[in-house]
């Protein structure tokens, strides 16, 4: 009842909202007011935010309806903020004490942060507070990050219950992500008592996933709806998930209300230094918060978001949020920087940054995909990160290729230069040890170059299966995934079937079997690929394989007499071709399909050698300017 | 001052051959880099296709595949780069020595700028050495603190522009120290060729003058400086920005240089030019 109830007042607050845009034109940023996802877990939240304690404080409406067909007699919740409450925590236990070159040990006693429970209640009135207590469902007895709430009766299937919970928020200084800095700039991420994900494991079981936080892991929420008002100086200037529906002023404060509909997760930023800049994309309200001393990139970052959201649109599906805001933290607050939250991300530059580096735009790029993949697409980001940030790196790459060109997407200064599909690449292929790179494994069973495994590996095995399916069948299989998908919590299975039923329907039972046994070889083994020529010998060569991994390719042989000779290779090894002619040149995998190849360079062998003339000449000339240099200094 | 800069350039101009020998010197140097970047790469992706493709403009995802697979591959560069280097500064103090007194004594010939160059080699060395410990403490004192601090300047700055108008500033007063130990550094060299009196008398003078004339020995040096930089980002300019083929690439390049070793020597004769004045003035 309570439940639709909270729908009823959003539906008038709309319908409010509706006349007042047509009468003021004051919002650009319009709520659909159309659910587009099963809303399990809705908050509804009033703040106060005291500045100077770095705390937010105030009351939770919290609806949640049991998915299941069991009834529920616990709930639990991320308290999240915890994570930086001291040194027990297993976050920062998984740190060894150091955060981006900070000893956290040594932080004074009110840089740490907290998110406590003054009062929990079933909107009836019976009183929860009692009962509740942390519980360590991942070990670390001290760790306060999960909270279990014994209910003392059950939620049926089906069924709501309507929580109301007193609750405080207290930044730490950041540590990473959230908490606040410099000159009352406070990023509130992670910050509120928020509902695990009610659902069924592999074994079909229903119960809580409600995991701890740690370092490498982040999201795991429930669809639902975000209204949520602020209250704050009124020098501040604010950004948060979702439309701002509604503000007023009183008394020095400012109070603004956001609506967020269809989301896993709310966030919100205060500082007032951060200026706003203002556009859209068709329909879509696009909002930049960007310091003062940043103004040089916000026409850099409107454009990439705009780069992004039409390459999404030709590629993959219509942005289905009505407004983004993009958020580029000052630079003393960097660590709050580069991550993503529902239709609000936060970028990272600095003062004057050079137009031949494109870094902030790809990052920027990178942290609005994942509007895609984690905010719509919402996978579990603990338990199977390469859902969101491989697919996310694969589309930035893309996106950053399309628009900032092939070979210079990141780099472009005095003939050196790097596109973004090398650089993951190179991330891949150049980890010391490949022996452990299982991509679909939790974030905590990760152990080495996570970004390696579970960004870079993804995104090359990615762009090694479109190279082999082609760029439209990619397209094709990524629009239907998305849109079948969407606003759903897929998992590597949901993808993998996926891929396979596309690929049964388009190719040959064999292509099927290639295809799909490289996703999986990739997704839940550590095998590689490295083909190279062994030998020419005269009229024939020999051609090998470094790694277990096999895929087949072409082969492109060139005689003496200039015959180019294509063969296929099944990449089973050595493989010994002969031909009539003496051989001039060979090589495997000519248009470079099989990207995963550890080493490209040995793809191919010759027998004439190749001159470097330029490298040779440069260096001369490189090394008379040093010396000039140096020598006018002595 | 602008007559001796004047004369400065005029007396460099007419000892141009010394600047064809040093460039043909600095090509020596640079021959020995450049064969064993030649002879690396082309044992490592020589026969490759991928080699092919290198040669043809930078490829960073052969480059990488190149370290990755051939870790060493550019490790003799690595080690001969700095041996190249002191090397090339031993050698160029010898060539100081010369190109100094033959300015002085206006003598022409190879055998007077041989000559020259061994006489006063060693107490050049000496002066040299002097002020590139004056130059390692002046960069330690100015910038160890920033880098260090680097982190806590970061995180408690209002502003990020601030801290780059910090290091602008501290770059500033970093160039002028420069400056001041350049123009010392040569002053006294100067000294040492034209009194040939003991080594600490001459660096005594050479800060003697320099600090008696630093604003226009400033303007001096930064003149000379930021011409020899702007040289050098015309050349890196036309080398990437053109499409220049190969070869024609190289040739404007050395172009370049012998124009930097010009604005060097420019820089030497302006100095001697207007500290025999400085000397005169303190005659009379």
């Amino acid at each position: 009842m309570m439940y639709i109830n909270i729908h009823l007042r959003y539906c008038f607050l709309l319908a409010a909202l509706v006349i007042g845009l047509a009468t003021s034109g004051y919002a650009q940023c319009l709520p659909l007011s159309t659910a587009q996802s099963e809303r399990i877990a809705d908050y509804q939240m009033e703040l106060s935010l005291d500045h100077d304690q770095k705390m937010a404080s105030g009351t939770a409406l919290i609806t949640w309806r049991n998915p299941s067909p069991k009834a529920v007699k616990e709930l639990k919740m991320y308290m999240y903020l915890n994570a930086f409450k001291n040194m027990k925590s297993t976050w920062l236990r998984g740190t060894d004490g150091e955060v981006f070159g900070r000893q956290m040990s040594e932080r004074a006693a009110e840089e740490w942060g907290y998110v406590t429970i003054d009062s929990i209640s079933i909107k009836d009135g019976t009183d929860l507070t009692g009962g509740i207590q942390y519980v360590q469902v991942d070990g670390n007895e001290d760790d306060e990050t999960v909270l279990s709430i014994p209910l003392p009766r059950s939620v049926r299937g089906g069924d709501s219950i309507v929580l109301s919970v007193d609750f405080r928020a207290k930044l730490p200084k950041t540590i990473a992500r959230s908490g606040y800095g410099e000159n009352n700039f406070h990023l509130f991420v992670h910050w509120y008592p928020k509902l695990g994900v009610y659902e069924q494991d592999k074994e079909g079981q229903w119960g809580w996933n409600c995991h701890q936080f740690m370092q490498r892991t982040e999201f795991y929420g429930d669809f639902g709806l975000y209204d949520v008002s602020i209250t704050c100086d009124d020098s501040f200037t604010v950004g948060a998930s979702g439309c701002l529906v509604a503000e007023s002023q009183s008394e020095g404060r400012q109070t603004l209300r956001y609506i967020a509909e269809d989301v896993i997760d709310f966030a919100w930023c205060v500082s007032p230094e951060l200026e706003v800049y203002e556009d859209s994309w068709q329909d879509i309200y696009i909002r930049l918060l960007v310091p003062r001393d940043h103004r040089g990139m916000a026409e850099r970052y409107m454009a990439a978001t705009k780069n992004a959201l039409q390459y999404f649109n030709d590629h993959l599906g219509k942005y289905p949020y009505p407004g983004i805001t993009i958020m580029d933290p000052p630079f003393h607050s960097l660590r709050n920087g580069f991550m993503e939250y529902p239709t609000f991300a936060t970028a990272g530059t600095v003062y004057g940054m050079p137009g031949w580096f494109k870094g902030s735009e790809s990052l920027a790029i990178h942290e609005f995909a994942h509007q895609f993949f984690m905010a719509v697409l919402a996978n579990n980001e603990k338990e199977e990160a390469w859902l969101d940030e491989g697919f996310v790196t694969y589309y930035e790459d893309r996106i950053m290729e399309a628009y900032y060109g092939v070979h210079s997407s990141q780099l472009d200064v005095f003939g050196i230069r790097y596109g973004n599909s090398a650089l993951s690449r190179k991330e891949y292929v150049s980890m010391r040890n490949h022996s452990s790179t299982a991509i679909a494994r939790p974030g905590w069973e990760i152990t080495g170059n996570y970004k390696g495994i579970v960004y870079s590996k993804t995104a090359t095995m990615l762009k090694t299966l479109e190279r082999y399916i082609s760029r439209n069948k990619m397209d094709e299989m990524m629009r239907a995934y998305f849109e079948q998908y969407k606003f759903t919590h897929p998992r590597t299975e949901t993808f993998v079937n996926h891929l396979k039923t596309y690929l049964q329907a388009n190719y040959s039972a064999s292509e099927v079997d290639t295809y799909l046994g490289l996703v999986n070889a990739c997704l839940h083994g550590s095998d590689t690929v490295d083909y190279y020529v062994e030998s020419i010998t005269e009229n024939s060569t020999t051609l090998n394989n470094k790694g277990a991994l096999r895929m087949p390719v072409e082969i492109e042989l060139i005689s003496i007499t200039n015959d180019t000779i294509r063969q296929h290779w099944d990449g089973s090894s050595p493989k010994t071709i002969t031909l009539k002619d003496e051989i001039s040149s060979v090589h495997i995998d000519p248009e470079q399909k099989l990207y995963l190849d550890l080493n490209l360079n040995n793809n191919s062998l010759k027998t004439t050698q190749t001159s470097f003339s330029r490298y040779i000449l440069k260096s001369i000339t490189s090394i008379q300017h040093a010396l000039q240099s140096l020598s006018f200094l002595l | 001052m602008m007559k001796s800069v004047l004369r400065g350039i005029s007396i460099a101009v007419s000892f141009w051959p010394l600047a064809i020998i040093i460039l043909l010197i600095q090509l020596a140097f640079g021959l020995v880099v450049g064969s064993q970047v030649g002879s690396s790469l082309s044992e490592v992706i020589g026969f490759s296709k991928a080699g092919e493709l290198f040669s043809q403009g930078f490829d960073y995802a052969v480059y990488q595949d190149m370290l990755k697979a051939f870790p060493d591959a550019l490790a003799d560069v690595q080690r001969s780069i700095p041996i190249v280097i002191i090397a090339y500064l031993l050698i160029s103090i010898f060539l100081h020595g010369g190109l100094i007194r033959s300015i002085i004594t206006n003598q022409r010939s190879w055998s007077s700028f041989m000559k020259n160059g061994l006489t006063y080699f060693l107490p050049f060395l000496l002066i040299g050495f002097t002020f590139l410990i004056l130059f390692l403490l002046l960069t330690a004192i100015l910038w160890a603190p920033v880098l260090i601090n680097a982190l806590n300047i970061i995180e408690s700055i209002a502003s990020d522009r601030l801290f780059f108008y910090l290091l602008y500033v501290i770059g500033i007063i970093y160039l002028l120290g420069l400056s001041l130990l350049v123009s010392a550094s040569v002053n006294s060299r100067i000294n040492y060729a034209v009194v040939n009196e003991s080594i600490f008398s001459s660096l005594k003078a050479g800060f003697a003058w320099t600090l008696k004339k630093y604003l226009p020995l400033t303007c001096i040096f930064s003149g000379f400086s930021l011409l020899s930089f702007l040289l050098l980002c015309c050349s890196i300019k036309l080398d990437t920005g053109l499409g220049l083929n190969v070869w024609l690439s190289f040739l404007t390049t050395l172009v370049f240089i012998i124009f930097r070793i010009l604005v060097r020597s420019s820089f030497y004769a302006t100095l001697m030019h207007y500290c025999e004045a400085i000397v005169d003035e303190g005659d009379h």
